[in-house]
């Protein structure tokens, strides 16, 4: 069983039930970094030939907001005008909120998954049939400049400042009987020397 | 050339009147609607046939409430509307009789507000433009949000902004129409249940049903009419404006209620310091701090020691909530601005019983919506 190291070690974080799917099945709230690494340091190769190998599909909880297979820290799909240069997050090809350059004027642009933490909010309570609580959103500047709402990895805010330093990770939040797994984009702090 | 609303006929408050709002029950929004309709034709003392044009504020009703509701006073015939402007419908609804009476294109005109709790839709999810959150965020944790990045900038506490929910129990345990009527300790509110952040049960405000109706005329409806002009309470600002966009996480809230509230100044030729009383759209504690801070009634971070310092008391420089605001008097959604509009011209004719601000001659009513607007009344009583 090639990832049951990678799977222990999950099992023994917190786990977050899948905010989308039931909440009768617990899951596992790993970032896919570990795994990665976990796999490089198994196959002593690189990991992008480990996944071609041997991952099953994966399916982004927001298609349109991120790549399901991107590595540590992905990018986030934004927009940009090319009339104003107004950045923005998420991606709409409606008009530009900034000057109103006509859809024509819009491109896709990726933001960097780094920010910094201007407020959190740990919720207690959600009346959503599907949604666990705790959990805790945080409101992020992006270094790219539009401020975004995450969920963050952790379930409360224990540890969490105003000022910290904020990266992007993809989380599973469900994996299904043939291994296919739905990854969800949340943030964490970052880590010291990241 | 453009005007604002002082530059054009004067427009008078006339009569008000209210259903209490409540937790939702079998009446049905016509009966809620037509308590508050009849008692604001009681007090402006004139007969429904005399009301010109009607707006009713609703959000959550459905398509075409008003004529079901209000042909039951008589069909005269009149040009009716809903107004949906999310937790602004009743604000603006009133702005629009405002503007009706003030253009000349009636002598009276009524606005309503009526709502009851119910499945509903909400178009911005029909954008199509999902972000990172979806639901996980809604409208308590935004504000939660806000109080702590309020509580780090500013080094306050949450009690600190607890008190301000103490505060407005306080004033609608006063309130017969208030939906939640016990005053409360500090302890109590804090004591929970957590919602959100540092956001308790009872630092958010009930949604419930209700209603409230505000009758608004000319000068020529008052004399024509025989209305008493004594309790008449002029208008003498109505602005509404929508969101721009503020740089990085610049609290958008507190940005457009300071934009709107600036202009409604301008057009009134009122500063903060004239305002005796202010009802705002406090459905969360943390939003009477930041909104009396963009209004410029004390410096950014000092609204916390204010509120301590009673300072927003009835009795105090300026009372805010009097009513006891969203958070006691509760926020119906579609009433909630034009119940602001009753409460005020019920103080500044000095009819307010054990909950009047002395003295008060002028005030502010303030809603925020989702989307975002703002939309912000002074009244004056004119001696």
């Amino acid at each position: 069983m090639r990832f049951s190291a990678v799977i222990d070690r999950s099992e023994s974080r917190p786990s977050l039930s899948d905010l989308r799917g039931g909440r009768d099945t617990p899951l596992r709230f790993e970032p896919i970094a570990c795994r990665f690494m976990a796999l490089a340091s198994e196959k002593g190769s690189s990991y992008h030939l480990a996944r071609e190998a041997t991952m099953p599909n994966r399916t982004a909880v927001h298609s349109e907001l991120y790549s399901p297979d991107s590595n540590d820290n992905p990018p986030l799909n934004g927009g940009k005008c090319r009339a104003c240069g107004y950045v923005f997050f998420p991606p709409q090809r409606y008009g530009c909120e900034s000057c109103g350059a006509p859809p024509e004027k819009l491109e896709a642009v990726q933001l960097a998954g780094r920010g910094t933490l201007h407020s959190y909010a740990t919720v207690h309570l959600h009346m959503g049939k599907d949604i666990e609580t705790p959990f805790t959103i945080g409101l992020i500047v992006l270094d790219d400049g539009p401020a975004i709402s995450a969920t963050l990895t952790n379930r409360t805010d224990e540890g969490l400042a105003i000022g910290d330093r904020m990266k992007s990770v993809l989380v599973t939040t469900a994996t299904d009987q043939e291994g296919n797994e739905t990854v969800e984009l949340r943030f964490a702090k970052a880590g010291a020397g990241k | 050339m453009k005007k604002n609303l002082r530059d054009m006929r004067p427009v008078y408050v006339v009569g008000v009147g209210l259903h209490r709002y409540q937790r939702l029950s079998e009446t049905p929004y016509v009966t809620l609607g037509l308590t508050a309709v009849r008692q604001a034709l009681g007090d402006a003392a004139v007969e429904w046939r005399a009301v010109e044009s009607a707006y009713i504020g609703t959000a959550l009703i459905g398509m075409a409430a008003s004529r079901p509701m209000l042909r039951h006073l008589g069909a005269t015939g009149i040009p009716m509307a809903q107004v949906e402007n999310a937790s602004a419908s009743g604000s603006t609804a009133f702005r629009q009789a405002c503007i009706d009476v003030a253009s000349g294109l009636t002598d009276v005109s009524i606005a309503v507000g009526v709502d009851k709790p119910g499945p509903f839709a909400m178009a911005p999810g029909k954008a199509r433009m999902r972000d990172l959150v979806g639901s996980r965020l809604v409208p308590f944790t935004h504000f939660a949000l806000l109080a702590q990045e309020y509580m780090t900038r500013n080094s306050v506490s949450a009690d600190q902004i607890g008190m301000v929910a103490v505060k407005n129990n306080r004033n609608g345990a006063n309130n017969p129409y208030a939906q939640r009527q016990k005053p409360r300790t500090l302890e109590e509110v804090m004591a929970g249940p957590a919602i959100s952040g540092s956001l308790t049960r009872l630092q958010c405000c009930p949604i419930g049903e209700g209603a409230a109706a505000v009758i608004v005329a000319s000068d020529d409806a008052i004399a024509g009419l025989g209305i008493d002009r004594n309790r008449a309470v002029r208008v003498i600002a109505s602005v509404t404006k929508t969101e721009q966009i503020y740089r990085g996480a610049k609290n958008f809230d507190a940005e457009l209620t300071r934009e709107t509230v600036e202009q409604a100044y301008r057009e009134a030729g009122v500063g903060p310091g004239d305002l005796n009383l202010i009802e705002l759209h406090d459905a969360f504690t943390i939003e009477e701090l930041l909104y009396v801070e963009a209004m410029g009634l004390c410096a950014p971070g000092m609204a916390a020691g204010a509120i301590a310092a009673g300072e927003f008391d009835i009795g105090g420089r300026c009372a805010v909530s009097a009513s006891g605001g969203l958070l006691a008097m509760g926020h119906p959604i579609g009433p909630t601005g034009a119940g602001q509009i009753a409460e005020i011209t019920r103080q500044l004719r000095g009819e307010a019983g054990v909950r009047q601000q002395p003295n008060a001659k002028t005030g502010l009513a303030h809603m925020v919506g989702v989307g975002a607007v703002c939309v912000v009344h002074i009244l004056r009583k004119e001696s």
